[in-house]
């Protein structure tokens, strides 16, 4: 299991001083991508049990709870899901109050139509509570946005009570996985 | 005619060659009345008779004079060769003093040194060549031997060394509540208290004018929201009363006299009184509406107004601070929140930054700091604000420093100068008091150049200090430190002892208006002065552990041994504090030209060391090198560990990225860790690049994202403050500086 690295305070990736972490390969390769260095599924670093500590003690550092934000690379590539299944559950046991974030590549549609059944899939939607999905796409693009590079991105956010996923741009609504 | 040394031509005159042979002649018992020597008329006759064939020049007359004398006196030549070439060195001198100024009345090596002045501007041009000129006088004839040479040499630099001579002191706290309710004198006529915001904020830019030209620093604005609150009033009670008279179609005398009562002194009555509302509810509407309008216009007036307005010869903007942020009441919070809003606003066609004033909120416990407390609604706008336009910086009126301050006396709360300067607690009964204080004069320690000199006496060996044992490195730099703090207590003596000396004509609005406070005439201004500050600030923290140890205040060794260093000043300025009942204080000074100057210095004297002097600029005081790779709350937690030690003034920044616009949250989670962390002063740099042509701002370095426009105002902050495009506004060891700044946040590692 290969990752591409962490950033331990980081201000972008979601809501608050977050730690950010970043799954190594991706099969989108959207023109204009900010880190073509995480497409290739074999650089990065090798994923370890002290990667993990990394990760668990970077949230708490400094004695102030972080947000967690896992971005790829995509973490949703079928090599990743385990990874950021693992990943993100281990974070959630941990930090039980804290936001966690995924960003994907992915639409909300795609992942719902043709990618749900997938093993990991359920783990990871049922840990996060904000998901940033839809390719990167160079005309669209807007370095004002919050939390997107470009416009047809959408940030999801789970419902826990209805366990809905909505945004705030339009109606669409999806069942969780 | 004879050619003088300057082109100029002028009629031959015989007496002035008899003079200058007599004085040969007879020196040194020269008398105008003695005769003159007998061969004199042959060489007058001889150089008359030259003359008539053609312009002779004053360097061939002086050639005859002396081959003429060589041959018929020898003696007397001797001495009118050396009266000749004492002559020729003193005019050198007088050359090369012009010669200095030269570039400086030309704007020919505009340096920056500060990056407020317009050193191209007529003004700025002036102005320096008067400061050039001031300096070197400062140096010769107004200090002692000791102070110039500590100053020369590296070791103590004694800032503003320009407005020594003439006794002016630094900056001040100027208190505004007294200024505007009283009203006050200037040269030409007296200026009426205030009975409106409007008028309020207009005085607040006048006054921050002409204190500035009473003194070279700073001025700043202690508790500006909790001074505007009775204008305010003022304000909404004559909307109040305009609205009513209006509404009713009623002349004003139909008023009731309760309501009546309550607009003429509506300074003691909230806006928020029950009475208002119940007497005219449409009138209360409309005075609410018209007061929050003229509120709006009168602070963007007021910032555009510290923006535009230029003092000292028209060089320099004044350095305007304003602090504010605890004002529970509703007048209070209405004035934080156009504050605010004028500074996300932006000033200009195109909402540019304001680079004045300075912002600072001022965060306190159970006012402004957590959800739930009055003011944090506009803690929330604050932040946001900064991560705009970098302002407002954070004071944290909760500092362990300034205890013993008065929770009900908002002057008391802790504020600070943008820069940094603070008035701490005053040794001659003004307790915590803010306002009608400032620091009178800072002197900084160069600490590398010490460092040095401890490795030369350590290489030099036993015999170095003279007792014949070996010390260490570590003791020979307490030692010289000691001496050298000592030294510098002595030297801002010195300039404060010049200073009481002064006249109080020299600042007639600040003593006549007792914008400085305690002056009391029949005792002079030193009764005044004794309230200000003394400091005692450091260069080079970072480089100096390096030199000494081997690594800086990251590491664990560096933080002990640089705790060390300040436990040393702190005990030292208290001891002095005490003894000369003067204000002796330790400083973080904002060396914004000396960390470059004294670099320069130090490099022609050690040349380039490894992490000591292989960048272009000095560390200023403790903080951590800004190449340093840390994150943003490690940052925060070791300088805190050392900001304690300061009580005169010290500041903390982090650097972040443009994209937090889009992350208040985040920067809630950093300032409320500094301020958790006894943080005293802090501030959050946010790359501020602007486009000149569609005002587009964010992080863009030459081509606009927007508009492609390569027209680029690239905003930074120095020493505090912010300044315009760094690439032409700072010197360039800041400009190096300003470089090799790394963010703290954004990172990525493995």
């Amino acid at each position: 299991m290969r990752y591409a690295g962490i950033i331990f305070d980081d201000t972008a990736a979601a809501p608050g001083l977050c730690l950010s972490f970043y799954t190594q390969g991706c099969p989108l390769h959207c023109p204009g991508c900010h880190n073509p260095e995480t497409w290739d599924p074999d650089r990065g670093h090798e994923f370890t049990g002290n990667t993990m500590n990394d990760i668990l003690n970077g949230i708490k550092r400094n004695g102030i709870k972080r947000s967690f934000a896992v971005l790829g690379g995509e973490p949703l590539a079928q090599y990743n899901q385990f990874l950021t299944a693992m990943v993100v559950q281990n974070v959630r046991q941990a930090y039980p109050g804290i936001k966690i974030w995924l960003w994907t590549g992915f639409s909300m549609d795609h992942i719902m139509s043709s990618m749900k059944s997938q093993p990991h899939i359920k783990i990871i939607f049922n840990n996060v509570d904000a998901i940033v999905a839809g390719p990167y796409i160079e005309a669209e693009r807007d370095i004002s946005l919050a939390y997107k590079g470009s416009r047809n991105q959408i940030v999801w956010h789970l419902d826990h009570e209805k366990n809905i996923w909505y945004n705030e741009e339009n109606d669409k609504r999806y069942d969780n996985v | 005619m004879i050619t003088k040394r300057d082109g100029r031509k002028v009629e031959f005159d015989g007496n002035k060659i008899r003079i200058a042979v007599a004085r040969a002649y007879w020196d040194p018992d020269y008398a105008p009345e003695k005769p003159y020597p007998p061969y004199v008329e042959d060489i007058v006759t001889y150089i008359e008779e030259e003359n008539e064939a053609y312009d002779i020049s004053v360097e061939e007359i002086q050639d005859i004079v002396e081959e003429f004398l060589m041959k018929f006196d020898p003696k007397t030549a001797r001495k009118y060769v050396r009266y000749r070439y004492k002559k020729e060195v003193i005019r050198e001198q007088k050359d090369d003093f012009f010669m200095k100024l030269k570039p400086k009345i030309e704007a020919s090596d505009v340096q920056n040194q500060n990056a407020n002045i317009d050193e191209y501007s007529f003004g700025g041009r002036k102005g320096e060549t008067d400061s050039a000129v001031m300096k070197e006088y400062a140096l010769n004839y107004c200090m002692s031997d000791m102070a110039r040479q500590n100053h020369e040499n590296n070791m103590v630099y004694i800032h503003d060394l320009d407005a020594y001579a003439v006794g002016m002191h630094n900056c001040m706290t100027i208190p505004f509540d007294d200024l505007l309710a009283k009203g006050f004198n200037t040269r030409q006529t007296d200026v009426r208290p205030a009975r409106s915001i409007n008028t309020a904020f207009q005085l607040i830019a006048v006054i921050f004018q002409l204190q500035s030209l009473q003194q070279f620093g700073g001025v700043s604005a202690s508790h500006l929201d909790w001074t505007m609150v009775p204008y305010v009033r003022m304000s909404f009670a004559k909307h109040y009363k305009d609205g009513w008279t209006y509404i009713r179609n009623c002349p004003p005398e139909d008023i009731d006299y309760e309501i009546d009562n309550m607009i003429t002194n509506a300074q003691d009555y909230s806006i928020d009184d029950p009475e208002w509302i119940a007497y005219d509810a449409r009138a209360y509407e409309y005075a609410l509406d018209m007061m929050k309008k003229e509120l709006q216009q009168a602070v963007e007036g007021m910032y555009h107004n510290l923006n535009t307005l230029q003092s000292r010869s028209g060089n320099q903007l004044p350095f305007t601070s304003i602090n504010y942020g605890t004002c529970t009441l509703p007048e209070g919070r209405l004035v934080i929140k156009a504050l605010l809003e004028g500074s996300i606003k932006g000033v200009g066609k195109l909402h540019r930054t304001p680079i004045f004033p300075c912002g600072i909120f001022q965060c306190m416990k159970e006012v402004n700091r957590a959800p739930g407390d009055p003011n944090y609604d506009l803690f929330r706008l604050a932040l946001e604000s900064t991560a705009r336009r970098l302002y407002p910086n954070y004071a944290n009126v909760d500092w362990s420093g300034n205890a013993g301050y008065d929770p009900k006396d908002p002057k008391t709360y802790f504020s600070t100068m943008g820069c940094r300067t603070a008035n701490g607690l005053d040794v001659n009964g003004l307790g915590q008091l803010k306002d009608g204080r400032g620091n009178l004069c800072p002197v900084t320690i160069i600490l590398p150049t010490l460092a040095m000199m401890a490795k030369e006496a350590v290489e030099a060996g036993p015999s170095g200090d003279g007792d014949g044992k070996q010390k260490s490195l570590l003791e020979f730099f307490f030692a010289i430190l000691d001496k050298k703090i000592g030294e510098a207590r002595d030297m801002l003596i010195e300039r404060f002892e010049y200073m009481c000396k002064q006249d109080p004509r020299s600042a007639q609005f600040m003593y006549e208006n007792r914008v400085m406070a305690g002056y009391i005439p029949e005792e002079g201004i030193r009764s005044a002065l004794k309230h200000g500050t003394l400091v005692i600030g450091q260069l080079g923290m970072a480089e100096t552990l390096e030199i000494l140890i081997g690594s800086n205040q990251c590491h664990p060794d560096g933080m002990e041994l640089a705790k060390e260093i300040e436990g040393l000043f702190k005990q030292r300025c208290a001891e002095f504090k005490q003894e000369y009942k003067l204000n002796f204080g330790v400083y973080y000074t904002p060396a914004e030209n000396l960390c470059y100057t004294a670099m320069k210095k130090f490099r022609s004297r050690y040349g380039i060391i490894p992490h000591v002097s292989d960048h272009e600029y000095f560390t200023n005081s403790i903080h951590v090198p800004v190449w340093e790779d840390v994150k943003v709350l490690d940052k925060i937690d070791i300088e805190s560990q050392l900001t304690g030690y300061s009580n005169a003034g010290c500041i903390t920044y982090v650097e972040l990225e443009t994209g937090i616009i889009n992350n208040i949250d985040a920067m809630e989670t950093i300032v409320n860790y500094a301020m958790d962390h006894d943080i005293p002063y802090f501030a959050i740099n946010v790359p501020n690049d602007t486009c000149l042509e569609c005002g587009y701002t964010g992080e863009f370095n030459d081509t606009c994202p927007i508009c492609g426009s390569g027209h680029i105002q690239q905003l930074r902050r120095v020493t505090g403050y912010l300044t315009g495009n760094y690439k032409t506004a700072f010197n360039w060891g800041k400009q190096k500086e300003t470089e090799d700044r790394v963010k703290h946040t954004g990172r990525m590692e493995s």
